[in-house]
């Protein structure tokens, strides 16, 4: 019983802390999905490689910018963290989990893609990546405390 | 004693209970929280949504206008006007009173996207305008300085804005690449350009030194986007054609500082 107690606390401060993480995360997937839309070029900035990452021919797939994915795998999170804050369902902290190893492994790909195809790093997509990690532990601590 | 009392019986009541009790007090809790979650249905449930629903707008809402108005700020830099010298990067109407000015770096995509409307501006303004070139190669861009270079090395020739041209029109092929220095050796040739001399003043310290203080010089003026344009003392950055239009017409009405 006591130990039962203790998983649900866990598991609700992880579900509380998935969606802090994931709503940074959608700010910044958001403005980068905000970028790619807008009209005019994208200035090349003092401070960052952004506009080689943003304009660069991996940041469209399907038609669509990775940044809308990355907005949409964050509202996924917030979404599922909620429905589990609400109605204590396991599985949607399980799918998360998932979601969030997806996320991880693609966030690899973008990063390995920055560093060793583009030789140049976008802040914004760099960001996204730390939190999907953040996440992906996150998820993973998910797995553990939920019921196998 | 009243208060004594109620803390005794504080205090004992739990030791009273056997752990049969316990187990069951447990339960009802238990109970009375899954009972609490069944019941939070219906107006506070989608009221919950309501709330994420809405943050998640305003947040959309909020970083499209930040994208948007990003490029929009006006700074006035007071004494550019008067850094420009018959050693700058000049063309169109040399004597006219409406000076546009552009810090750019050959190797970003948004001055590549500029160039064409610059031509256009050049097309329709360029009576009445004075346009001047300024380098700020910025260090991600691994062959931009030497584009710099290379036009600079061809301006010796008298074919600067010849290469410059030449520069922007390639610029897919030689950007990012390891050999966009026989790119413009190449492009140095199709100008017809003595390529000893060429190859010898692309290189030389003196054009390195002129880079370096047009790119100090920007830096100034509070220049760190490229490409970054001066109306006059104005500082510019243009989200469409029909803005820089319309702000080059207003510089020539004599609207702009």
């Amino acid at each position: 019983m006591e130990t039962l107690n203790n998983r649900a606390l866990y598991l609700k401060r992880l579900a509380i802390l998935a969606i802090v993480i994931a709503f940074v995360g959608f700010v910044d997937a958001t403005f980068l999905t905000a970028e790619h839309y807008l009209d005019g070029p994208i200035p090349c900035s003092i401070t960052e490689g952004c506009e080689i990452v943003t304009t660069s021919k991996f940041s469209v797939l399907f038609g669509l910018p990775i940044a809308l994915y990355g907005a949409l795998f964050y509202v996924s999170i917030i979404v599922l963290s909620i429905l589990y804050l609400d109605k204590k369902n396991e599985r949607m902290l399980k799918l998360a989990a998932y979601f969030a190893s997806i996320a991880f492994v693609v966030s690899l790909g973008l990063v390995g893609i920055q560093a060793f195809v583009l030789h140049a790093y976008c802040f914004y997509c760099l960001m996204s990546a730390f939190l999907s990690t953040l996440l992906f532990v996150n998820g993973r601590f998910m797995l553990k405390f939920s019921l196998k | 004693m009243e208060n004594g009392d109620i803390t005794s019986d504080v205090t004992t009541e739990p030791k009273v209970l056997t752990l049969k009790e316990r187990r069951e007090a447990k339960r009802q809790e238990k109970l009375a929280r899954k009972a609490s979650v069944e019941n939070k249905g219906g107006g506070s449930r989608f009221f919950l949504w309501l709330f994420v629903v809405i943050v998640l707008a305003a947040v959309v809402v909020t970083m499209a206008r930040l994208a948007k108005n990003k490029g929009e700020t006006d700074t006035v830099a007071t004494t550019i006007l008067e850094s420009v010298t018959a050693k700058d990067w000049m063309r169109d109407n040399l004597s006219a009173s409406t000076t546009l000015l552009e810090y750019s770096d050959f190797e970003c995509p948004a001055c590549r996207a500029y160039y064409p409307v610059l031509k256009q501006i050049h097309d329709e303004f360029g009576s009445k305008i004075r346009f001047v070139y300024r380098h700020f190669p910025l260090t991600q861009h691994a062959n931009a300085r030497l584009a710099a270079r290379a036009a600079e090395a061809a301006g010796v020739q008298g074919k600067f804005w010849e290469m410059h041209d030449r520069i922007f029109d390639t610029q897919e092929t030689w950007a990012a690449k390891p050999d966009a220095e026989q790119k413009f050796i190449a492009l140095a040739e199709e100008l017809g350009l003595d390529m000893t001399k060429f190859e010898k003043d692309m290189r030389s310290k003196s054009i390195g030194d002129k880079i370096d203080s047009h790119y100090s010089g920007g830096q100034s003026y509070g220049v760190n986007v490229t490409p970054t344009f001066f109306i006059n003392n104005t500082r510019f950055t243009f989200n469409s054609f029909e803005e820089m239009k319309k702000a080059i017409q207003d510089g020539i009405d004599g609207n702009v500082k």
